[in-house]
């Protein structure tokens, strides 16, 4: 085979052998749960220290701004934030602002965490009491306004079921009752796939701390706000969920540390004296040790089908006759 | 606008509540049915002046002092801080204004699918089976949400986060959301995949110096995404570096690459580009709120 005929092969694959390849590179590494060795990042990191130094006694928002479209990246990050929160006891206000779909896919993932802590013999987390359902806001500015202003008018009129099964103003609920202004929530956890951050940012930075997990996609554009100091911490895409998943397995030690709790536990550049023990014997390795797996190979298949193209295209080139002719 | 507050609002489930929502809809349905029948020429004005009243309500909430470590009951000391009390109180009913607002376009979005669906459905236009199965399917996912919906917010109703206690309108509520109108949403994405695959095997190729640090850096970021690769170029370079924590060679491992071109690349073009969007939003702004744009009354 002479090296044009390479070339040519090597540019023209069919596009049905690529959509094969990935199908099958994609899904079949799905069947197994494999711990990939990982360096967590430092954003990532932080958002983990945060969520577990908040004060349990305060609430956190959390604005999900997600639906299955982006459910491979959204979903894990969700599933990680629950986790956290649940078994450190953190009460938390679920609300969307971005699709009116989101907030039953939220829900729907709260109800899959209870079925897991229930099955692994936790007590469930309970609607009114540990967390409540703040409902979707269409105008999400407007209402990042009005939390700014007076979160208790922001989310004024909104009901949930309470415990003996009928509707209340969700600031009678334990979650919020102790809550008058945005400044008694512990934190603002933004789970998207769209531009929701920059208009939290916008308008609430420096009144209550903000936290981003957002998708691949999105963390270009939210990274700025890590990088100048205006989120606390930052879950981007896959590699963001894994990074989660794996602390919550291993434990976060400050860089000053020596005795570490486990041998892989991550050691934060960003802080000194902290330990955040492991969730030992707790399931933390879930959705995200799957997919990464499964990107690994994807990712590779891309370079490589990108390379081979590009092989193939030199191969082809026509020499440059001298002289310019 | 305590008053002001207490005339748009009422307790939940309270008669008060069912008036001023019938109220609203009636006053709304009159105004725009008025609105549709005023001539061009005097519809322009009328949009005009309500645009620049709704924004001008903004502009003054971020431009005009705001009142600062404001005690409850506290009484302004002179005009200029009772305009800034007065904006404050006014902001987060304003805001449930936009909600309101913003909701109801879902309403005009159902009137205008309803509108050209049914028409193509009655009229056995071309694919009027689709238009079928989208009426079908709305009317579906609306009957059974709102059964759904019903029994959720009964007075006494069981716990309906609990599987157990789900009855037929639950299991069908999921199996249309959940079951399907979320996993085809996924599937729609998922395709996506496909197509960034075949682009990127067609189209990243090498033909200009522009085109190589483009193929170079994502290569790097692609393979900063890869924990496993990430992890082994780090080991390799620790190795080589022979554990030196301070060794310069460590300035290039793949995660150290990948941060500084983040760092100092990605990040300062992104503000860059944040900036000339946010002007430019400025000034579409400016244009919307005084009516300079010519297009979208008139029609």
């Amino acid at each position: 085979m002479n090296l044009l005929r390479l070339g040519k092969i090597l540019q023209g694959v069919p596009r049905q052998a690529l959509y094969t390849m990935l199908i099958v590179v994609a899904s079949v590494p799905l069947f197994f749960r494999v711990e990939v060795p990982n360096s967590p990042d430092q954003p990532a990191i932080d958002l983990f220290v945060t969520l577990n130094t908040i004060p349990a006694e305060r609430p956190v928002l959390v604005e999900s701004d997600w639906t299955l479209s982006s459910r491979g990246e959204s979903m894990g990050q969700m599933e990680a934030l629950l986790r956290i929160m649940m078994r450190r006891n953190v009460k938390f206000v679920l609300y969307s602002g971005a699709d009116p779909q989101a907030p039953q896919v939220a829900r729907n993932v709260i109800r899959r965490i209870n079925a897991e802590r229930k099955r692994a013999g936790q007590p469930e987390y309970k609607k009114w009491v540990d967390w409540v359902d703040a409902g979707y806001y269409p105008d999400l500015a407007g209402l990042a306004n009005a939390m700014a202003t007076d979160i208790r008018r922001a989310f004024a009129g909104r009901q949930d079921t309470n415990e003996r099964g009928s509707m209340q103003d969700i600031f009678r609920s334990p979650v919020l009752q102790n809550v008058k202004s945005i400044s008694d929530v512990a934190l603002l956890v933004n789970v998207h796939a769209s531009g929701t951050i920059d208009i939290l940012n916008e308008r609430l930075y420096r009144r209550v701390p903000l936290a981003s997990m957002c998708t691949g996609v999105m963390g270009p554009q939210s990274m700025p706000y890590y990088a100048s100091g205006q989120l606390v911490g930052i879950s981007v895409g896959l590699k963001g969920v894994y990074d989660l998943e794996q602390m919550m397995e291993y434990g976060v030690v400050g860089k000053s540390i020596r005795e570490r709790p486990h041998p892989k536990t991550i050691v934060s550049s960003n802080h000194d004296e902290i330990v955040i023990q492991p969730f030992t014997g707790q399931k933390n390795y879930d959705r995200a040790a799957r997919y990464y797996f499964s990107l690994h190979f994807a990712m590779t298949l891309m370079i490589v089908a990108i390379i081979a193209g590009n092989i193939g295209m030199i191969l082809t080139r026509k020499p440059k006759r001298k002289g310019g002719q | 606008m305590t008053y002001l507050a207490s005339f748009f609002t009422a307790p939940a489930a309270s008669s008060g509540l069912t008036i001023r929502i019938l109220g609203t809809l009636v006053f709304t349905a009159i105004a725009i049915f008025a609105l549709s029948q005023a001539p061009t020429r005097s519809r322009r004005p009328i949009v005009a002046t309500v645009t620049f009243f709704a924004g001008l309500f903004y502009v003054l909430f971020y431009l005009w002092p705001q009142p600062y470590d404001r005690k409850p009951n506290e009484i302004p000391l002179n005009s200029v801080e009772a305009v800034g009390f007065w904006l404050k109180d006014a902001q987060p009913v304003v805001s449930t204004f936009g909600n309101i607002i913003a909701g109801s376009m879902l309403g005009l979005g159902i009137f205008s699918l309803l509108s050209v669906h049914l028409r193509k459905f009655v009229k056995k236009q071309r694919d009027w089976q689709f238009s079928g199965i989208l009426l079908l399917s709305m009317v579906a996912m609306a009957v059974i949400g709102y059964w759904n919906w019903i029994q959720k917010i009964a007075p006494g109703s069981p716990d309906l986060e609990n599987v157990a206690n789900w009855g037929f309108p639950q299991y069908a509520n999921d199996f249309l959301f959940d079951g399907m109108l979320q996993q085809m949403d996924a599937a729609m994405f998922s395709i996506i995949a496909f197509y960034i695959l075949s682009a990127a095997y067609r189209a990243f190729r090498i033909r200009s110096i522009e085109a190589t640090i483009l193929l170079s850096a994502a290569l790097i970021m692609m393979l900063s995404l890869m924990g496993a690769v990430e992890y082994q170029t780090s080991e390799l370079i620790r190795n080589i570096s022979g554990n030196d924590p301070n060794g310069f060679i460590n300035n290039f491992t793949l995660k150290e690459i990948a941060t500084w071109m983040r760092t100092n690349l990605q990040n300062p073009s992104l503000r860059a580009v944040d900036f000339g969007v946010g002007i430019g939003a400025l000034a579409m702004g400016l244009r919307l709120w005084l009516s300079l744009e010519r297009g979208g009354v008139s029609a």
